[in-house]
């Protein structure tokens, strides 16, 4: 990182700090309106509160739990039927009807049916999260086995390497790039639409919290809540960087 | 008997079939090596060159005509030969040492495979190397990874496209030294295509001229150069003149052409 990169970055800090210091005294001077927009202090009291009586723990977690079995199912279909549907033409051809008809329906659309079908209790809110995670993981699964390099593949086939292998050597690694750039999609989706399906339908999770404190007039709840999302938002991205870093140890070097 | 490792090319023609119609790339192509020869072929872009090795590679079918190795008709790749493409063609997530593995024949013993790599690595010179990712290494380097890759599989057979065409002056002459020292040393037949005239003479026993749309062979001229190959004798100006007035016909733009060098 240059200099100047750096200098922008401390700034960048600094302006968050400086607009939440702002908030602060506008709140305390009365220039916000704290119905609307609850200070600084007031919602990190709340956070205090509900991180003490362990009740934002258990919302994490129910909500957490929901994601991950929707989002490691969804996602892992999609990555499978990525690479099966674009190394076979055959099927490709066969299905690509069907899935383009599929494709546009929003996940949350569906959630309804779903609940009919699995019950209102885990089963459709999974179902959604799952939905939501398998797009964006199938279609960039499929667009990285076609942006494979077709010279690597060929010297894989002048090698008289079988299929298996070419998969797994060339195949493979080339596509690894786009199945993370999939999985950090799929991720963002899969915690909003677990948000959203605790709003609509849930006695658990922060989406619950959310619309329960609106409820409840209780706009600093929300706030703890939003927030909540976010970080939780922000630290599962930075994980699958990380992770993205360390499997596609090729991919950095380059810079 | 045909030797084990000679190569009969014999009225190769190939079409490619385009938008507006047949496109004549390749025309009754004939060109036989005994085993153990070094040739070259020489013509300018685009005139076939690659396609011709393809076939003998048993990557591309011909349209008619039909490449012997051995003997054997060529129908699909096999691990009698061994191609060098004009792209180094590295598997980016593999280090020197992997990629060189990656052209071993298949079930080889291991311990065996991995002497023949290091060996390879020392016959390159790569050694310090050997962890380096593609990424990591110079052009000319990433050429020599490519060569080890293509000798790891014990090729009967060499075709080598255009190997040197991206590498500086300097880097490009010691490997065309490399590459004779491995040739003498292994005795591979060895079909190497260049638009390089002296790349051609340099390292050709003989040398084949290509004229392109389409590809046909327009003269071969056997090379018969003194032990050190040196490139500024007199009998290697007599075959670049030879070769010059064959492809452009006047005196005018070969002097040009010396003067620059
Ligand atoms: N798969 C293909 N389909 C259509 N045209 C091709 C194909 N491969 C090569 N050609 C054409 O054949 C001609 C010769 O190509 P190539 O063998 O690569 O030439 P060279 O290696 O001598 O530069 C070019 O005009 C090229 O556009
Ligand atoms: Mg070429």
């Amino acid at each position: 990182m240059s200099k100047k990169h750096k200098i922008l970055s401390v700034c960048g800090v600094l302006l968050i700090i400086l607009i939440i210091l702002y908030w602060q005294i506008g709140s305390e001077r009365g220039w916000i309106n704290s119905i609307l927009l609850s200070s600084p202090s007031d919602i990190a009291a709340s956070f205090r509160s509900l991180w003490g009586s362990g009740s934002l723990q258990k919302h994490i977690l129910v909500s957490f739990k929901r994601v991950m079995i929707g989002y490691v199912s969804g996602a892992g279909l999609g990555i499978m039927f990525g690479f099966i549907l674009s190394t076979m033409p055959s099927l490709e051809k066969l299905f690509s009807f069907s899935l383009a008809i599929i494709r546009p329906i929003p996940a949350l659309a569906l959630f309804p049916l779903f609940i009919l079908w699995f019950g209102i209790g885990e089963g459709s809110k999974i179902m959604v999260i799952a939905f939501m995670s398998f797009w964006p993981t199938f279609l960039n699964t499929e667009e990285g086995v076609r942006q494979a390099d077709k010279n690597l593949l060929e010297l894989a086939d002048a090698l008289q390497k079988g299929r298996v292998t070419k998969m797994a050597t060339v195949l493979l690694p080339s596509t690894l790039p786009y199945i993370f750039a999939g999985l950090r999609l799929a991720i963002s989706r899969a915690w909003g639409g677990v948000v959203v399906a605790e709003m609509l339908a849930a006695s658990s999770g922060i989406g619950f919290l959310i619309e329960y404190s609106r409820d409840m007039s209780q706009t600093a709840t929300m706030f703890t809540g939003v927030i909540t999302i976010a970080i939780i938002g922000f630290t599962a991205d930075l994980l699958l960087r990380i992770l993205q870093d360390r499997i596609c140890y090729w991919h950095t070097e380059v810079k | 008997m045909a030797g084990m490792n000679e190569v009969n090319i014999s009225h190769i023609r190939q079409d490619f079939l385009m938008p507006t119609g047949g496109l004549e790339v390749l025309r009754d192509i004939n060109i036989d090596l005994r085993g153990g020869e070094f040739v070259s072929i020489v013509g300018e872009s685009g005139c076939g060159k690659s396609t011709l090795l393809r076939i003998i590679a048993g990557l591309d079918k011909p349209t008619d005509g039909e490449v012997l190795i051995g003997g054997e008709k060529v129908n699909g790749v096999s691990s009698k030969v061994g191609i060098l493409f004009q792209e180094s063609r590295l598997l980016p997530w593999y280090s020197t040492e992997k990629n060189i593995s990656y052209g071993l024949p298949r079930g080889m013993d291991r311990n065996e495979g991995r002497e023949r790599v290091r060996s390879l690595i020392d016959t390159v010179g790569l050694n310090g190397f050997e962890k380096a990712l593609p990424s990591q290494l110079s052009g000319g380097m990433q050429k020599r990874v490519a060569i080890a890759r293509t000798l790891a599989g014990h090729p009967k057979v060499l075709l080598l496209d255009e190997p040197f065409a991206a590498l500086d002056a300097f880097t490009k002459m010691n490997m065309q030294d490399e590459i004779l020292r491995i040739w003498e040393r292994e005795k591979i037949t060895t079909l190497l295509v260049t638009h390089d005239i002296d790349e051609a003479i340099y390292l050709g026993e003989r040398v084949v001229m290509m004229s392109p749309k389409p590809g046909v062979i327009k003269k071969v001229i056997p090379i018969d150069l003194p032990e050190d190959h040196s490139r500024t004798s007199d009998e290697f100006d007599a075959y670049r003149r030879e070769i010059f007035k064959e492809f452009f016909g006047s005196d005018k733009r070969m002097s040009q052409w010396f003067s620059d060098d």
